[in-house]
């Protein structure tokens, strides 16, 4: 009997315990500071010259002659060159513009105030975590726990973003970060679990107000001494060892880099369209209802990771039939043009995804200046009859993918930005071998990997429910087709 | 073989640190209530697509401003602040022991918005040695190694582990991540090359170059007798150097 009690004790102890040994650990944090997208200026397209026109005007200053000579634009600039960093800054440290302003006959903006902004932290002072990654040095670093720690003490304990270079390799895309969440669960003297990161995306137009949310997911391991994270044992596992953060930076100082540009005039002259943060409200001796917040204009946006997904869904809510003008499996010559002719049971908003035959995905609809909401039960070729563009097959031979999707509300994707008029679009000849998103090139060819096991039937998904849940969508239909481009004759 | 290469290089650091030790007497933070000095720091690294020149300096004054107790120790409370005052600019106070010269506790204040974003983390040794302990910001190296005489003297080289945690430290919050650090430290006289490189006028005798070193991170320090504060650290993001000391009992000017 004194056994049985006894054994009784130990198992009630061994149960109790088992859940504190294999109980996950949640760590989530947010920043006060609201951050906003904006567009990265790309110096090989002019960089941040345009708005610095008016600036210059304004002002009586030669900003514009400076950046001429030490950033000048033109087609042997590296693609990725930009101030994505002046941006990423400038959304940390600063209120988002939201008033056109007039100033001795020039209309500003928003897209030339958001120029100001990125101009004036071009050259910020900044707390650097992790280095920047060049040949030869390790590829792994930041570490995972490097990073979570950075993350923690930003975003959860000060309430404020942090700027990320989101690609491992050489090139530099640097990204503000508002959230955050780690998870993960102990496996005897590691830990094994999950980072997963918020930011601003900046494949948006100029003129966009607002946060154009993008996700991402990382996995890592790491050691534990006594229940602590060990600093300097973490490791990036799975997908993210080839894609991972590089390095992580805090600005704190406006400084631009172009001495013709005075930050403090800017933030003068541009006070009034700067939405400073609301006071906190103060004890009134009545109580008074409070004032309805103004609506935050947050749009989800669907990641490259969820794009593989979406383009590996083979369900439906209701049929959706699409093919192209040489039918499903069709052979077109290098120098031939391409229509896309579907129908719908229902209405809603249509995307074509087009993939390269190297695996990359590329929006090929709407197009700027579309409107891609469509009709139930009707025929639709794209281009449009009377659309300025037509699609071209030059350059890259093999097997092309599109796969066409309908939805009941609109989505967006993080490195596309619909709005955004693409430079050869007055040519009126697309030349889907050009198209791509705006993404990191780690993030590019995680998805490339990711399309090889969709196209080899390795890789299946629904994301349908994510959908349901991310964009209130409750009414999704998708359909594929596959052509060959193969040389001229 | 590594392992060996390690033990071998451990014992020659150990034997050069002994050897050191007389002349070296002097080299650490040996401070009183009421010194100051400036550190200039430049950032070495650089998020801007194309990599530019070294950023221009940053000075940081550092005051140390009082004795408190945290915990069980007696610290000294050390105000640092920008030199460049136009501008709002981050400030860091830290608790240094008096005995043991570890970091014990950093608060720091970052200018957001118009307002202060304020972080605190406390510092524990995990074996009950006292070790090096690398700053969080890294643009404001506050990374300090152990420089007291029982350091210097220490015949174990094996790496310590301190653990960090957010808040003051008096305070537990069982949720809370920790993160362990194994720090190695290692002393060892200052190259000649080095020596060159500083612009001061310093004698191989009476410094050491400290390297302190932790899971990613890698510092290089030269320590001088009679300073209060490396004369030159580099922490892989930053370099910074010691421009000028004024001790408790002499009058700025002087």
């Amino acid at each position: 009997m004194f056994k049985m009690i006894r054994w009784g004790i130990v198992l009630i102890f061994l149960l109790w315990l088992c859940p504190a040994v294999t109980q996950g650990y949640e760590e989530v944090g947010e920043a006060q500071k609201r951050v906003w997208s904006g567009y990265w200026w790309p110096i090989r397209n002019g960089g941040i010259i345009e708005p610095l026109k008016s600036y210059d005007f304004l002002a009586r200053r030669k900003a514009v002659a400076w950046e001429l000579k030490n950033n000048p634009p033109g087609p042997e600039v590296p693609q990725w060159f930009g101030f994505c960093h002046a941006w990423a800054a400038s959304a940390v440290m600063e209120p988002e513009p939201q008033k056109v302003l007039q100033s001795r006959g020039q209309l500003l903006s928003i897209g030339i105030q958001k120029g100001w902004l990125a101009a004036s932290h071009a050259e910020d002072e900044c707390n650097f975590f992790g280095r920047r990654y060049e040949e030869g040095e390790d590829f792994q670093d930041i570490a995972p726990e490097e990073f979570w720690r950075a993350l923690k003490i930003h975003i959860r304990e000060q309430g404020i973003p942090i700027v990320a270079d989101l690609e491992p390799g050489e090139s530099v895309w640097n990204y503000p970060i508002y959230k955050y969440r780690v998870q993960h669960t102990p496996q005897g003297e590691k830990v094994v679990g999950t980072i997963e990161i918020w930011f601003a995306d900046d494949s948006v137009p100029p003129d966009f107000i607002g946060l154009k949310s993008a996700y991402k997911r990382y996995e890592f391991e790491a050691q534990t001494r006594d229940g602590a994270i060990l600093v300097g044992s973490g490791k990036w596992i799975g997908q993210s060892v080839n894609d991972h953060p590089d390095f992580l930076w805090f600005p704190y100082v406006a400084k631009p880099e172009n001495p013709e540009v005075l930050y403090p005039w800017i933030r003068q002259t541009l006070a009034l369209s700067l939405t400073e943060p609301q006071p906190e409200p103060q004890p009134e001796p009545t109580p008074e209802p409070e004032p309805t917040p103004e609506p935050v204009t947050e749009i989800p946006t669907i990641s490259p990771e969820e794009l593989i997904d979406l383009i590996a869904t083979q369900k439906s809510d209701f049929m959706l039939d699409m093919t192209v003008d040489k039918f499903d499996g069709g052979v077109y010559r290098e120098g031939d043009s391409l229509t896309v002719s579907l129908q719908s049971a229902r209405g809603g908003y249509l995307y074509l995804i087009g993939i390269l035959p190297e695996g990359k995905p590329f929006v090929l609809y709407p197009q700027p200046g579309d409107n891609n909401r469509i009709a139930g039960a009707e025929e639709i070729t794209i281009p449009h009859p009377d659309s300025r563009y037509t699609f071209l097959l030059k350059e890259k031979l093999g097997t092309y993918h599109i796969k066409a999707i309908v939805t009941d509300k609109p989505v967006e994707f993080v490195g596309w930005t619909a709005s955004e008029a693409p430079a050869n679009a007055s040519s009126k000849e697309l030349n889907l071998a050009n198209e791509s998103f705006h993404w990191p090139p780690a993030s590019m060819a995680g998805v490339s990997r990711g399309m090889e096991l969709v196209y080899q039937n390795e890789r299946e998904a629904d994301v349908r429910q994510l959908l349901r849940e991310r964009f209130h969508i409750t009414a999704f239909a998708q359909d594929e087709t596959v052509f060959v481009v193969i040389p001229q004759k | 073989m590594k392992y060996l290469e390690r033990r071998i290089g451990s014992v020659l650091a150990l034997w050069l640190s002994l050897a050191l030790t007389v002349q070296a007497a002097d080299i650490g933070p040996k401070w009183q209530i009421g010194d100051r000095w400036s550190v200039e720091t430049q950032t070495i690294q650089t998020p801007a697509s194309q990599k530019s020149e070294r950023s221009r300096g940053v000075v940081w004054n550092f005051h140390v401003a009082g004795e408190e107790k945290v915990g069980e120790q007696d610290c000294f409370r050390v105000e640092i602040t920008c030199a460049d005052t136009r501008r709002k600019q981050p400030n860091v106070t830290i608790w240094v022991g008096r005995q043991t010269g570890m970091l014990t506790r950093l608060t720091s204040r970052i200018p957001m918005e118009g307002k202060y974003a304020e972080y605190t983390e406390s510092y524990s040794m995990a074996d009950g040695v006292p070790t090096p302990v690398l700053g969080i910001i890294p643009s404001l190296p506050l990374d300090l190694p152990i420089l007291t005489e029982a350091a210097r003297n220490s015949k174990s080289l094996e790496p310590a582990v301190y653990e960090s945690v957010s808040g003051s430290g008096q305070t537990k919050n069982l949720n809370d991540v920790r993160f362990a650090y194994s720090v190695t430290q290692t002393i060892s006289p200052v190259p000649q090359n080095r020596i060159k490189s500083l612009s001061e006028n310093i004698h191989a005798s009476e410094s050491v170059q400290v390297r302190i070193s932790a899971g990613q991170h890698d510092v290089e320090q030269v320590w001088t007798a009679e300073k209060p504060w490396p004369i030159y650290s580099n922490n892989g993001v930053s370099v910074s150097r010691l421009k000028n000391f004024i001790p408790a009992d002499q009058k700025e000017g002087e």
